[in-house]
């Protein structure tokens, strides 16, 4: 091959590509003529593209728009539910998260809090007494009956005072 | 026909005037029917270049449906930069990518039997159905092709589209599609020549 021809190769190339200037497709034309090598390879690759171009072109199938139109609608559905649960979801957390706080707000004010919760007395508005210097009851006196009637008394009398 | 059905036919060959990205100002301005004007004016395309990588018509049909449902996705972001058939052909070229990447092998690279097509002079009545032959054998070597020539020449030689748009389908400079389009045509050269009768 000779070294113009090389250069003539990717004219032809630009050729095809509908990328050429006027000139240089005079110029390719005007070598075609002189040269046959160059002129038998322009031949294939206009061949090859010309038949390229008529080769059957495959095609959609008919429903393909609703096909297309179904699957966007089935999943803009998805997408609103999805939606729909995450709020309820969401809705139930702050909901839980509220609740906590406010039960451990009441809960916690209380200084002695020891397990088991006193009723805070600004809260209840009952006022209670409450017995200072109890006697302690000793484990063989426990009888809940006994024990219970005791404590009432003692309440009712603190509640006469 | 009902006067309905004409205004629809007005309507819709009205649509037809619209360029793609008058369509694509519609639909973002409300007008569903825009979107799939552009679907029935590109799915056809779309189709045929996924089914030249795949080479298989359900898998093409599917990976087109894929392209559409991502193009309809970025929509409300959509940027006026690019065309639209560049950004649909860049989203199909990358899902064929991705697909056969996936099944980690190349489809279409079965050959078919030429000796019956070799022909040094065509007989007339012949012609048309040995060029019926010749498209065939043509095909299959275009599916031989490695796919980084494959793609710049399906985007040329089938669907006509501009160097420069190609260049930015593919992500790559003007020069290296010129490349890889002399190369594919030089491949098929030297593989359809002596079938020619040159």
């Amino acid at each position: 091959m000779k070294d113009e021809c090389i250069f003539y190769k990717k004219l032809m190339n630009d050729y095809l590509n509908v990328d050429i200037s006027k000139i240089e497709e005079i110029a390719l034309m005007e070598h075609i003529d002189l040269c046959l090598s160059c002129r038998r390879d322009f031949e294939k690759l206009r061949k090859i593209s010309t038949l390229t171009k008529e080769i059957e072109t495959i095609k959609a199938p008919e429903n393909f728009t609703d096909l297309l139109k179904n699957e966007i609608n089935s999943t803009q559905k998805k997408g609103s539910k999805f939606m729909e649960i995450f709020l309820v979801i969401a809705a139930s957390i702050v909901l839980f998260v509220m609740g906590f706080a406010i039960s451990s707000t009441y809960l916690v004010k209380n200084e002695n809090f020891n397990g088991t919760p006193e009723i805070s007395e600004k809260r209840s508005n009952i006022e209670i007494p409450v017995k200072k210097n109890i006697k302690p009851i000793k484990p063989e006196e426990i009888n809940i009956k006994n024990n219970y009637r005791k404590w009432e008394k003692v309440y009712l009398e603190e509640v006469s005072h | 026909m009902k006067p309905l059905n004409k205004l629809k036919l007005k309507e819709l060959k009205i649509q037809d005037n619209f360029t793609d990205n008058d369509l694509v100002l519609k639909y973002l301005n409300g007008d569903e029917d825009s979107f799939y004007t552009l679907v029935n004016r590109y799915k056809d395309k779309i189709v045929n270049y996924i089914y030249r990588f795949v080479n298989n018509y359900e898998i093409a049909v599917e990976l087109s449906q894929e392209t559409f449902m991502r193009i309809y996705k970025y929509m409300p972001d959509y940027k006026f930069d690019y065309k639209f058939s560049t950004l649909i052909y860049k989203i199909a070229s990358n899902l064929s990518i991705d697909y056969l990447r996936k099944e980690g092998k190349f489809i279409g690279t079965e050959m078919v039997d030429i000796q019956s097509l070799k022909m040094k002079s065509i007989a007339s009545p012949e012609e048309k159905l040995l060029m019926e032959e010749l498209k065939k054998k043509l095909e299959s070597e275009i599916m031989n092709l490695p796919i980084i020539y494959r793609q710049p020449f399906i985007l040329k030689e089938m669907e006509n589209l501009e160097i420069s748009q190609i260049a930015k389908i593919l992500g790559c400079k003007k020069g290296t599609v010129k490349s890889r389009l002399f190369r594919a045509r030089n491949i098929l050269k030297e593989k359809l020549g002596p079938y020619f009768g040159v």
